[in-house]
């Protein structure tokens, strides 16, 4: 089968040199988006780095890292400009985490009522609660409309009013007239599986050009020198060779880190592995102490039950059977807001009142409701109560606790994509580094993540990491030099793991990190609870040094991806935790209930005038940018300040900071 | 349709195959050290390949010879009959068709278009932004 394949692109390349070939034999030289023995004929084997495991080192224009939403679009994007690319991925594209994104994606298009893709730019800057950067949060709703109608372009089927426009519904907070002019309908949706069928869209589309696929590779390390980023090392998880792609310009689009916490709604592949990299590389990470929690989650499976439920008449119940919310917020009681209740039932947990064997979670009743209206108001909830909890929701409560959604921090870049870091008060840009999606922080999110906003924010930062590249570079420049041991010491932490031989295994330092995040990382924050968890994180991430694995062989080993997805997620897991510790005050999703109030520059509450601005270091509205050392887990906090001024002042103007109330 | 000669002379060639691959199972460790190494899979393709290619033409014209003597004696009567799957031998994942239609919680729109919005190709059942999150089957998926 090789032989004929080599045979083909022989003849292929004969062929094409003449002018005169029918348009059929032109495929013979097209590469299959895999090839059927894991290596490419371009691909040189060295032994630079060990003897023991032979290095293979490919060159291109620029590589990908992930393969979701963000990484396909900033492939494609970067093939089409005529970038030789790589797409460096742990999973199948259509695996992505992106798949499971159901909700719609927000674009002031103008179909149901007059809009103005401003007054979506001032509700995502409210969201934010004034953390976000204001020329990214500019950039992407003003590229919002573009972007859907060129995905609507490429084939993906939105739904449709009786014209034939894209049909928007109300969803995520989203306002018109800057607030003033009632519910904007801005979310456009593919039934109700937007995510899956983005993916497909961009998968189908990115197979148009000629973008190389390195599917089920591992990336471990970004090979970086005098502070500039040269390319990935990767671990082939189907042969066990070790990789190394050089390039000028790498984009990191690996998606989030929810497994850190017990409880969370992400794939079990959302290690964080694009923000773990660039720790190790040095560099910081942005807001990680943002993570976005949904009150009712169910217990072990990690789906979210609706607020439907207790808008219904659901109540939540703890191990005495009390209602406890009446305790909490005597008027609203059940229907108090998300943070509200996802304090309360954390509270509850912490004082002894949880359900279970391990008394952590709490129950929400529905069986008190008359079976027919669950049915008419609610209708699939006995099924996903059946099979994601286990319990006949008629006759059951259902167990449920705080579940992480989605992480708002990540990689810190400007507008562009390019990653920064921060240096004598300058944003100062890392040469040949970008990051889109949710490992990074550009920051449109802020402090909050309004919903149907983080689909837009794949596509847009996607594109502009591939628009960025495209202007910069031009396709085919040579590489510069990289010293032949570059990788050198991921290796040599490949193969510590590979043979470790300590006394814990993976799963339970993975689940004691997780249940010491859950429960001291969470919703309920305070002071002595995040002190007592960065000590304790402190001593999970000393416990790695112990780690005992049991596979020894290279070709697919799972328990050593797994380790190394486990320090991925022990270095995002103590920045959240220290970072947490650290930032005094509340804002948008991190709420503390030591320091209850917003500490900005000034009282925006009060009138400004006679006020004195604070100085940079008493007050909150600034970015954390977090560093670790990866041999003692420390964590060093830096600060940013936010960006207040957007892309253009004529054509929109920045929006002061204010009291966020809804 | 299989008679029990044909089936049988389908699991002797497979057995064979099979036999022939545990064989190659001591040269696997002598091939894995090998860094252009064939792995096993490969090995057993092309084994199998030329067995089956074997198996599958005898197989052919036998069935062949079968099907044009069946159209003969009025096999037309058979052909019209739907093509049952066979039983698993639990008989567990025999599900009947119309059985899991009527389970599908959401019933489909007529021609897709939700009567009181309008929508053209938009989520099934009640409006899931009803309560203010993105709800379906009691889910919440976005917020």
């Amino acid at each position: 089968m090789a032989a004929v394949c080599a045979v083909s692109r022989v003849l292929g390349r004969k062929i094409v040199s003449s002018k005169a070939l029918p348009v059929v034999c032109q495929t013979s030289n097209r590469k299959l988006h895999f090839s059927i023995y894991g290596k490419r004929g371009d691909a040189k084997v060295s032994d630079a780095i060990s003897t023991q495991y032979p290095v293979v080192d490919h060159e291109f224009d620029a590589v990908v890292v992930g393969a979701g939403g963000a990484g396909l679009r900033a492939a494609f994007g970067l093939s089409e400009a005529g970038f030789n690319t790589a797409c460096v991925t742990k999973l199948f594209p259509t695996r992505s985490h992106t798949v499971a994104a159901q909700g719609g994606i927000n674009a002031a298009l103008g179909n149901m009522e007059e809009d103005d893709w401003r007054w979506h730019f001032y509700d995502t800057v409210k969201g934010s609660d004034w953390l976000g950067d204001q020329d990214a949060i500019h950039y992407m709703t003003e590229q919002a409309p573009a972007a859907v109608v060129e995905l609507e372009n490429f084939g993906m089927p939105f739904s449709r009013t009786e014209e034939g426009r894209i049909y928007q519904r109300a969803f995520g907070g989203q306002s018109l007239k800057f607030g003033k002019g009632g519910q904007a309908h801005r979310c456009c949706c593919v039934a109700d599986r937007t995510g899956h069928a983005l993916l497909h869209t961009l998968y189908g589309r990115s197979l148009r050009y000629d973008t190389s696929y390195f599917v089920e590779y591992f990336a471990l390390d970004l090979l970086m020198e005098d502070g500039e980023c040269k390319g990935v090392i990767a671990l082939c998880m189907e042969d066990g060779s070790i990789h190394r792609f050089r390039a000028k310009n790498t984009v990191i689009a690996t998606g989030g880190y929810g497994r850190t916490y017990f409880s969370c709604t992400s794939a079990h592949t959302s290690t964080g592995d694009g923000n773990a990299m660039v720790t190790r590389a040095g560099l910081p990470c942005q807001d990680l102490e943002f993570v976005q929690f949904h009150p009712t989650g169910i217990y072990g499976a990690g789906c979210l039950i609706t607020e439907g439920c207790r808008g219904e008449g659901g109540i939540l119940i703890n191990s005495e059977g009390e209602r406890f919310m009446e305790r909490y917020a005597p008027n609203a009681k059940d229907l108090a807001s998300r943070d509200v209740v996802s304090r309360s039932m954390t509270i509850e947990i912490r004082e002894g009142r949880g359900v279970g064997p391990d008394k952590d979670h709490v129950y929400l009743q529905l069986h008190h409701l008359p079976p027919q209206q669950l049915a008419a108001r609610l209708p699939g909830i006995s099924e996903t109560a059946m099979i994601f909890a286990g319990v006949d929701v008629t006759k059951e409560p259902i167990p449920v606790l705080p579940t992480v959604h989605y992480n708002m921090g990540g990689i810190p870049t400007n507008y562009k994509g390019q990653v920064i870091t921060h240096k004598d008060g300058e944003d100062t840009v890392v040469p040949g580094l970008y990051a889109c999606g949710e490992s990074g922080c550009a920051s449109v999110h802020g402090a909050n993540r309004l919903g149907a906003n983080s689909l837009l924010d794949l596509v847009v930062f996607g594109r502009a990491c591939a628009l960025t590249i495209a202007e910069t570079n031009t396709p085919g420049e040579k590489l510069s030099p990289l010293k032949p041991n570059a990788g050198e010491a991921s290796v040599a932490n490949l193969d510590k793991i590979r043979f470790a031989n300590g006394s814990t295994r993976t799963s339970e330092i993975r689940l004691n990190m997780q249940k010491t995040m859950q429960s001291h990382a969470a919703v309920f924050r305070t002071g002595d609870i995040l002190k007592e968890g960065c000590d304790k994180m402190d001593s999970v991430y000393k416990s790695l040094d112990d780690i005992k694995t049991f596979d020894r062989g290279i070709v697919w080993n799972t328990d050593l991806v797994e380790t190394l997805e486990l320090q991925n997620l022990m270095l995002n897991g103590v920045q959240t935790i220290v970072s947490a510790e650290a930032r005094t005050e509340s804002r948008g999703a991190h709420a503390r209930e030591d320091f209850k109030d917003r500490v900005d520059e000034y009282d925006y509450s009060k009138s400004l005038q006679g006020q004195v601005k604070k100085p940079f270091e008493q007050h909150w509205r600034k970015h954390t940018l977090s560093y670790v050392d990866p041999k003692t887990g420390k964590v060093t906090l830096e600060y940013r300040p936010v960006i207040d001024n957007s892309l253009n002042a004529e054509e929109c103007a920045a929006i002061p900071p204010a009291i966020r109330s809804y | 349709m299989m008679t029990r000669a044909s089936s049988f002379s389908i699991v002797k060639t497979f057995l064979s195959c099979v036999i022939f691959c545990c064989d190659n199972g001591k040269a696997h460790n002598r091939l894995v050290q090998h860094p252009r190494r064939m792995s096993l899979l490969h090995v057993c393709c092309t084994t199998v390949r030329g067995f089956v290619k074997k198996g599958l033409f005898l197989e052919s014209t036998y069935t062949a010879c079968h099907r044009t003597a069946g159209y003969a004696s009025g096999g037309v009567a058979k052909d019209k009959e739907p093509l049952k799957k066979a039983k698993t031998p639990q008989g567990r994942f025999d599900m009947d068709e119309t059985e899991s239609k009527s389970k599908d919680v959401f019933e489909r729109f007529p021609d897709d278009v939700n009567p009181e919005t309008k929508e053209k190709g938009g989520p099934r059942g009640p409006e899931p932004t009803r309560y203010g999150d993105w709800e379906k089957k009691g889910r919440c998926i976005d917020f």
